[in-house]
């Protein structure tokens, strides 16, 4: 998987029509989160989305378009995301996980799980522990291990309370492929996505975020996507008081995690396209030439992310030589011929159906 | 209650005053009853006055809350009266009288009958002055009194039967509440009492069936044997077991009865003129057809009518068999004619046949062997063993069977009084093809008995002579008797058949599993391979129900007892059945020497429930599946060599790593690449490439798909 950079320098988009054609399909990115509620720590909320960035907002009513019923309640805004379960191949299996994460006590992935079937859980369960102890059941259970899902937290104490593992729930190998990460870096320059601190006008508002995400909104700005969210920005109305500052902090770093995925998929589908213009090809392992271009169908292909190999093989072809688990038909990982690294096998295939969709036609 | 400003003005002549006393007493005399504590006519009121601050009366209720009254309420009611006579209601002065509620229980009531009032003040415009009012109420009253006295004292008695009902509300609450207070008391701390109590009372009250009622008698007259003697648990047991293998108890009954007459008589003053039953209860016609369709339903067979008849005429012709076999052991050689056993081969409606007439028999056997005490005795220890067909045809066998045939008794003997009866008719080796093989075991039953009850033409049932009786119920619910049904059904499926009425004869029967009703856990063998080896026959294997069972009824239940219908060897038979447990058994064969592919239908058709159970454990379509379907599954489930859902899921994978490549629709290509499948598609897609996934259910897919981390659409 190409890893997520942890700075937080977003690039800007120099072709919008070229973005919002990859945009089509980066849509498929989408994560299952935990929100809870900074002035109400009791008060939770999971969703799924493919865009946490922007439904953190909606949540917080910065974008009144988009449903955060749940949320709305008084006296709970605003919002943090504690942490995003991420990697889902397909929108079902998000939105599946989320369904189990919500329903931890009755899930079917749980129940029928032997290592899980002495933690009884209830309707009536609360709390941070227990949503963490669902996640990590279910991150863990063996219909979302083959996705190698991650994990990356916006906060110490989730982190924290995330390592503590307080149901003491068994922790196998899965969990050294969770990827657990904290960004409290920059605390303060929230003004990269909002604006200066102190700087209420909409106007500069507006136009920093135009510039500086025009991936996630797909180029248009937050205001043409929600003309009545100046009314309702939560974020520059009360700028001294500690609550809205976590809560300002915590958006820019789900927005800083979600532009870097973006981009670092961007770039490696950038790579794979460019080693397709050479015409004719070979696959690595079956040794069978091709030219992409001409070839009707195309063939998935799987590529290589690491830096300094452009080895392309059938992706069948990396399949039959990936190795798997017992009884198990889709690997986890697969292994490049060329520069001997380990492919997560779930970004290869992303990226492969990416460029079939969009080339491909 | 607070009554404000309604009565204030009102006055109470002295006329009304007498009339209320009248009515209640004064209140001097009402208090004193009230010390007095009788449940008199005058009603208990506690009835306070205060003034608020704004000087009205209040009235106060009582501690329990039940009733209150207002002093001056029944006055002023009673003006309210007079004045709804005489202007509202004026033409029917009973009518008024009857509609107007003087007196109220309820605090509501009475507050809506001073709005009344006020209303009917209202209305004839008497709000305004108060003194213009009670001169006009004065008059009226006066009017009413001079006018109609007869009125008034309809009115009282109005009132009068009011505060009676009044009372007894009152009672009724004060009753109530004390209950529920002692209630309380003595439930205090478990509320959940009450519950428990209220449902065991229904539980208490669940219809008894006769399964259930016949399994408790049997756990009591098991744990009253063994308080007492060995002698006597063991002959009711086997009494209980042959009550039950017959199918019928009161013919049993009547036989023990008679037998445990004969053994007192014996024992007390030697005499054996003992007079046997002449009546027995028999299958009469509407019995069989419940038979019939028993066998219909259980064993999914349909036997012609002919064969029933066929049936029939071999079991009562076993009786005449048995009798002469029994009644000496010459008699099977020296009295049999052929007129005798023609006659047993005909059809009950024209043959005597008899009914059960071993008491304590049961089916017992030492692997390979039958016991026979009184034969040992006479014989020294040595039995005629011969097949019907032998005593029938046969005669110049009878040495060779004497030689062949030789089972020795390995059965202790408890007791001189358990002194056991053998009959064993066993088919020679010889004369396999005709033959068939029965080994008994009676125990407990004396010879001599036998014979006097043979001696003395005993006819158990002679369908012409002896009346028939009326279908009786226990008989037809012993058919039914579900004592043992978790033990002595497998898959569910239990069938009873008289033992006594075990075939013979070599019959062209379609064969079919039997099982007997005893407190055992039947096991059919369903193992093809080891009963092919003995020609086409199918096997139950009665186990003994409990270690008690197998150690006190050691003669009782004798390992193995093998009937065979068929020309096949006496072996023993140590199959390796996964469904054996037990290698304590009774295995009844019956043979169809006339068509393999019956043998298939001879299988006992499991319950269903306990089908869906088990195909539910492997992972096969139970929903809207009938028995037959779901044995036909299961059948396909094994033939394929698969023992449990994991073997589904292991085939389901092999299935699409090695003929994916083949297919157009590529699932596997979809699946590595996380795609959505369709669910019928490929459902449809498995069908194609293995029968078994017509059987598998659809959850059993999704959970291979979801540990799969493939996703349906």
């Amino acid at each position: 998987m190409p890893s997520v950079s942890k700075s937080s320098s977003p690039k800007k988009s120099q072709d919008k029509n070229n973005d919002n054609k990859k945009i089509s399909s980066l849509s498929e990115f989408y994560c299952c989160y935990l929100l809870r509620s900074i002035r109400k720590t009791q008060s939770f909320y999971i969703g799924s989305t493919p865009n946490p960035y922007r439904r953190l907002r909606q949540h917080n009513g910065e974008l009144t378009r988009g449903g955060a019923y749940r949320t709305k309640r008084q006296g709970t805004r605003p919002w943090e995301m504690c942490f995003i379960v991420y990697g889902f191949p397909n929108k079902n299996s998000a939105l599946q996980f989320e369904h189990a994460w919500q329903h931890i006590y009755e899930s079917r992935f749980i129940t029928n799980n032997d290592e899980y079937k002495n933690y009884k859980f209830t309707k009536s369960s609360r709390g941070l522990h227990f949503k963490i102890a669902g996640a990590r059941m279910l991150v863990h259970c063996d219909h979302f291990k083959i996705m190698n899902l991650k994990i990356r937290c916006f906060n110490k104490s989730f982190y924290e309370a995330w390592k503590t593992n307080k149901y003491k729930l068994p922790c196998n190998d899965a969990e050294n492929r969770l990827f657990l990460d904290i960004e409290l870096e920059n605390n303060d320059d929230l003004d990269i996505v909002r604006g200066k601190c102190g700087e209420t006008q909409s106007q500069n508002i507006t136009k920093s975020t135009q510039d500086l995400n025009p991936l996630i909104n797909d180029g248009k700005s937050p205001r043409e996507e929600d003309p009545s969210s100046s009314e309702n920005d939560l974020y520059v109305s009360d700028i001294n008081d500690p609550v809205i500052k976590i809560a300002r902090k915590n958006l820019k770093l789900v927005y800083t995690f979600y532009l870097n995925y973006v981009d670092d998929l961007k770039n490696y589908y950038e790579k794979s396209e460019k080693s397709l213009i050479y015409g004719e090809l070979s696959c690595e392992l079956c040794h069978t030439s091709f030219n992409y271009m001409d070839e009707k169908p195309k063939p998935k292909l799987a590529f290589c992310y690491h830096e300094n190999c452009n080895s392309i093989s059938h992706l069948h072809c990396l399949y039959k030589h990936s190795t798997k688990s017992a009884g198990k038909l889709v690997p986890i990982e697969a292994k490049c011929h060329r520069c001997d690294n380990v492919l997560e096998w779930i970004s290869v295939v992303k990226n492969s159906i990416e460029i079939k969709n969009i080339l491909g036609n | 209650m607070l009554l404000e400003g309604v009565q204030e003005d009102l006055t109470v002549t002295t006329t009304e005053k007498r009339r209320l006393e009248l009515l209640y007493g004064n209140e001097e005399e009402r208090e004193r009853e009230e010390k007095r504590g009788t449940n008199t006519e005058t009603p208990i009121f506690n009835i306070t006055k205060s003034t608020n601050t704004e000087g009205s009366e209040t009235e106060t209720t009582d501690v329990d809350g039940s009733l209150v009254l207002l002093e001056t309420q029944i006055p002023n009611a009673m003006e309210h009266i007079h004045t709804s006579i005489n202007n509202s209601l004026s033409s029917s002065s009973e009518n008024s009288s009857l509609d107007v509620p003087i007196v109220s229980t309820e605090n509501d009531s009475t507050t809506n009958n001073l709005q009344k009032y006020e209303d009917l003040e209202k209305k004839n415009n008497l709000n305004n002055k108060t003194s213009q009012r009670n001169d006009i109420c004065e008059e009226e009253k006066n009017e009413i009194e001079n006018d109609d006295a007869n009125d008034l004292v309809f009115i009282n008695t109005q009132i009068h039967g009011k505060l009676e009902e009044l009372n007894d509300k009152c009672n009724r609450i004060k009753r109530f509440k004390s209950n529920l207070q002692s209630y309380n008391h003595d439930n205090s701390g478990n509320t959940n009492k009450a519950i428990c109590k209220e449902s065991s009372f229904f539980k208490k009250k669940d219809l008894k069936t006769i399964t259930s009622i016949n399994t408790m008698n049997y756990l009591n007259n098991k744990t009253n044997n063994n308080r007492k003697g060995n002698n006597i648990r063991r002959d009711s047991k086997s009494s209980k077991v042959i009550a039950l293998l017959s199918g019928k108890k009161n013919k049993i009954k009547d036989v023990f009865d008679k037998i445990l007459l004969k053994k007192d008589n014996t024992d007390n003053t030697n005499e054996t003129n003992v007079s046997l039953p002449r009546e027995r209860t028999t299958y009469d016609e509407d019995e069989w057809l419940f038979i019939l369709q028993l066998m219909k339903e259980n064993l999914m067979i349909q036997p012609s009518k002919e064969e029933i008849l066929t049936l029939r005429k071999e079991l009562y012709s076993e009786y005449v068999n048995k009798r002469l076999c029994n009644a000496s052991n010459d008699a099977c050689e020296q009295s049999e004619s052929p007129l005798i056993w023609e006659k047993s081969q005909d059809i009950p409606e024209t043959s005597i046949l008899y009914e059960l007439y071993n008491e304590n028999c049961s089916i017992s056997a030492a692997t390979g062997t039958s016991t026979s005490r009184n034969n040992q005795n006479r014989n020294n220890n040595s039995n005629i063993l011969m097949s019907l067909s032998q005593a029938m045809y046969d005669n110049d066998t009878k040495s060779k069977d004497e030689e062949t045939n030789t089972y020795t008794n390995n059965i202790p003997i408890d007791s001189q009084e358990s002194l056991s009866s053998d009959l064993s008719v066993i088919e020679n080796s010889t004369a396999e093809e005709e033959g068939s093989k029965i080994f008994f075991d009676e125990k407990g039953s004396n010879l001599d008995t036998l014979n006097t009850m043979l001696n003395n033409d005993t006819q158990f049932y002679t369908p012409f002579e002896t009346p028939f009786r009326s279908p009786s119920k226990s008989a037809i619910n012993s058919l039914k008797n579900d004592d043992d049904d978790k033990n002595s059904t497998y898959n569910g499926i239990k069938i009873q058949v008289p033992a006594t009425r075990t075939n013979t004869i070599g019959s062209t029967l379609a064969p079919c599993d039997l099982s007997f009703p005893i407190t055992t856990d039947i096991i059919a063998n369903d193992n093809r391979k080891d009963t092919e080896n003995t020609s086409s026959t199918s096997s139950i294997s009665v186990i003994p129900d409990s270690q008690d069972d197998e150690q006190d009824d050691t003669t009782l239940f004798i390992q193995e007892a093998e009937v065979f219908i068929s020309p096949v060897k006496v072996e023993n038979r140590n199959r390796n059945s996964p469904l054996k447990t037990n290698s304590d058994k009774i295995t009844l064969f019956v043979a169809d020497s006339n068509t393999d592919s019956s043998k298939k239908d001879s299988t006992p058709p499991p319950k269903a429930s306990e089908l869906r159970i088990q195909l539910k454990e492997i992972g096969l379509k139970t929903r809207n599946s009938s028995t037959s379907i779901m044995l036909e599954s299961l059948e396909l489930f094994r033939s394929q060599s698969y023992s449990s859902k994991n073997d589904i899921f292991d085939e389901i994978t092999k299935i699409l790593l090695l003929k994916s490549d083949n297919d157009e629709e590529d699932f596997l290509q979809k699946i590595y690449c996380f795609q959505p499948l369709s669910f019928n598609a490929f459902h449809t897609y498995l069908k194609l490439h293995n029968s078994i996934f017509q059987f598998v259910d659809e959850s059993t897919i999704k959970e291979w798909a979801d540990n799969q981390g493939i996703c349906f659409k």
